[in-house]
């Protein structure tokens, strides 16, 4: 990992000077005026990640713009995933995705035997609406016919006990390491004897998004975000044991956007997130996932679609759960969000949620294009679409 | 011997206050026999990011107090209550109408209420009940249901009551489609066409209604501004020219309008206007308002 060593001083150095010129020289990162005249939003470090060099395995990854769909109407049974079927959606769409001979060359296109890798889900939304321990399952089980040893995986996420309230624990999952940034001890605690907060044993101090603008957070809320300020940090897991990394979101709104791909990697890595929502949700989504740690690692997504929501996203509101019954596979994460995003504005705009669609439900996807994370303008993605 | 009297009589009084002020919203065991209710777990203002990341910002726009969760279950059965206590009952009431899907069954006997196959929610004074079901047998749907209905019951006190205009004005056949919205995050999630309109104004009260279906459904809101400021900020970005007597606040007789974008408005009185945007149903509209 020599070049991610050399790119991390690089980035380290330049953080350092950049984030305190920002302060002062807005235009630097997204400062800039906007033609509307509304106040711009607040700067922030994304320069520094800009300017570190991209690597063989940076997104948009080996198939830029290529988004596999597939659709399975017996994924979903009795309101449950169903996990054979969630396997043959998956074994299809790495075959469709990749072109590949068989579904162990898929896999190992992506993973080899020697990556620690991170299967990055979604639990926030309660058990209603979480990453399917189905699909999870299945991707386990596939690595494992690629020749991934399970002690070469890991399913993470911001909250541990969020993953365990879901069912991502040692007994479903034998073998396999679950683990999070913000923890508590088997006490229910999330400090040690000396008050200070476990979390903060977990994230990278070098590595961070900075954003000019911040929140004081009370006693209550400050576990649940590890750190106050203008910093949000990465986790250690992200930047120092893992090589590779698996983004399984859901197919889910994010009032008349989305939370998929992006948004998953971005406020699913970083602390200091609620300072972020108000007036960087787009900026965020799009800029965190530039920062070599996910950049770099992040080589597939697959959405979890079989259950989604179109509606009270990204919380679960059992009124607007849906049975997507699909799963979307690529590389190029822009792209991915890209086809969610359409495909919950379809059944949106069905439902009579929304009239039409809203210039800023894909901003972010636009952004994030401009970055060179990948793929956001419809034309030039090419979407296979297979039906099981 | 009086002061002491006079000091438990105090007590008492105090007692029945805060009882009439705080319903008995814990289940027990007798509430639902053969069924195990969990031991409750109670969030307030500052907990909330634990307990529903990622949707706390929409509670605590609306004024939220704390919610108590409760898991009941029996065997492979299982469902969840939870009872969210907001600052007031307009805000109970403007939660549940973000929360529910619009023209869906109504529970039973119950005002504010709407039914799903796997959730049951409704408003009642400062309160609003989501029991949501891990399954969709009988057994599940029986229990879920009677004990909304029991909540319902020991909530008590009356349902939100709706402004005279939304009540029983031009609208009110079409109450099946109205949400109440308080900030820009309601704004997003019920009408984020309008999002644009609202930039810059962190707080107003309004009643929203489409009319018509798909895209050529005609938005309307009743809405209430907190100073001339936004209003102003309003007007301006809906690109509709106040006259001066409108400034102030005065009602009007007439529409103000933007004749290209198809959007008008008409003061009520104060800070409260009617606002009709585009559709099929827009002459039709102006001429009812």
């Amino acid at each position: 990992m020599q070049q991610d060593d050399a790119g991390r001083r690089h980035f380290i150095r330049n953080a350092a000077l950049l984030s305190g010129a920002a302060v002062t020289l807005p235009s630097i990162g997204l400062g800039q005026a906007r033609p509307d005249n509304k106040p711009a939003p607040p700067a922030t470090n994304i320069a520094d990640a800009l300017a570190i060099p991209r690597t063989a395995t940076s997104m948009p990854g080996l198939y830029p713009g290529r988004v596999a769909n597939v659709s399975d109407e017996l994924c979903v049974r009795d309101g449950a995933p169903v996990e054979d079927r969630a396997a043959l959606m998956l074994e299809r769409g790495m075959l469709e995705l990749t072109g590949a001979a068989s579904l162990k060359e898929a896999w190992l296109r992506f993973v080899s035997a020697e990556d620690m890798i991170g299967l990055k889900v979604n639990p926030v939304a309660g058990k209603l609406l979480s990453t399917s321990l189905a699909l999870v399952r299945a991707v386990i089980a596939q690595l494992e016919a690629a020749g991934i040893p399970r002690d070469r995986i890991v399913i993470w996420d911001r909250r541990e006990f969020e993953l365990h309230e879901v069912g991502f624990t040692a007994e479903n999952f034998p073998g396999i390491r679950i683990t999070g940034t913000e923890c508590k001890d088997a006490q229910g605690s999330f400090v040690d004897a000396n008050g200070r907060l476990y979390s903060l044993d977990r994230i990278d101090k070098d590595w961070f998004y900075w954003a000019d603008c911040e929140e004081p957070y009370d006693a209550e809320t400050l576990p649940y975000m590890v750190n106050e300020g203008k910093h949000s940090y990465f986790p250690t897991l992200l930047t120092k044991e893992l090589t590779k990394v698996i983004n399984i979101p859901i197919l889910k709104n994010a009032g008349n956007s989305i939370t998929l791909c992006l948004k998953n990697l971005a406020y699913g890595a970083v602390t200091n997130t609620a300072r972020l929502h108000k007036q960087l949700w787009g900026e965020t989504s799009a800029q965190v996932p530039c920062f070599p740690p996910l950049r770099d690692k992040t080589v597939l997504n697959i959405v979890d679609g079989m259950i989604g929501c179109y509606d009270g996203g990204p919380g679960a509101n059992a009124q607007f759960i849906v049975p997507y019954k699909r799963l979307l596979l690529g590389s190029d994460a822009v792209a991915v969000d890209r086809v969610g995003y359409e495909i919950v504005l379809a059944k949106r705009l069905a439902e009579g949620v929304q009239k039409k669609e809203s210039p800023r439900g894909a901003a972010f996807l636009t952004m994030a294009e401009s970055y060179g994370l990948g793929v956001a303008d419809p034309a030039r993605i090419t979407r296979v679409d297979v039906a099981l | 011997m009086i002061p002491r009297v006079v000091f438990s009589l105090t007590l008492f009084l105090c007692a029945a206050i805060a009882g009439a002020q705080s319903p008995d919203i814990l289940l027990s065991p007798r509430d639902l026999p053969g069924w195990t209710i969990d031991k409750a777990e109670t969030y307030n203002d500052r907990q909330l990011y634990g307990y529903i990341n990622g949707g706390a910002e929409l509670y605590l726009e609306y004024g939220f107090r704390q919610v108590v969760g409760q898991r009941c279950s029996k065997g492979e059965h299982e469902f969840m209550v939870d009872v969210y206590e907001m600052v007031q009952p307009q805000a109970a009431f403007g939660m549940w109408t973000l929360s529910r899907r619009p023209g869906k069954q109504r529970i039973p006997g119950i005002d504010w209420s709407s039914m799903t196959g796997n959730q049951l929610l409704f408003a009642r004074g400062k309160h609003m009940v989501n029991v949501t079901l891990y399954d969709s047998r009988d057994e599940t749907r029986n229990a879920a249901r009677s004990v909304a209905t029991l909540l319902h019951k020991r909530i008590g006190g009356m349902a939100f009551r709706l402004p005279k205009e939304v009540e029983t004005g031009a609208l009110a056949k079409h109450k099946d489609e109205l949400r109440f919205v308080q900030g820009p995050l309601a704004l997003a999630s019920a009408v984020s066409d309008w999002s644009d309109l609202f930039d810059g104004i962190a707080r107003f009260d309004m009643y929203h209604w489409r009319v018509g279906k798909g895209a050529s459904a005609s938005e309307v809101g009743l809405v209430t501004f907190k100073s001339q400021r936004d209003l102003d900020t309003f007007l301006k970005a809906a690109g509709i020219a106040a006259p001066k007597a409108a400034k102030s606040g005065k009602p009007s007789a007439s529409w103000l309008m933007n004749a290209a974008a198809n959007r008008a408005v008409r003061h009520i009185d104060g800070l409260r206007l009617w606002f009709v945007d585009g559709g099929s149903e827009f002459k039709k509209l102006l001429s009812k308002l």
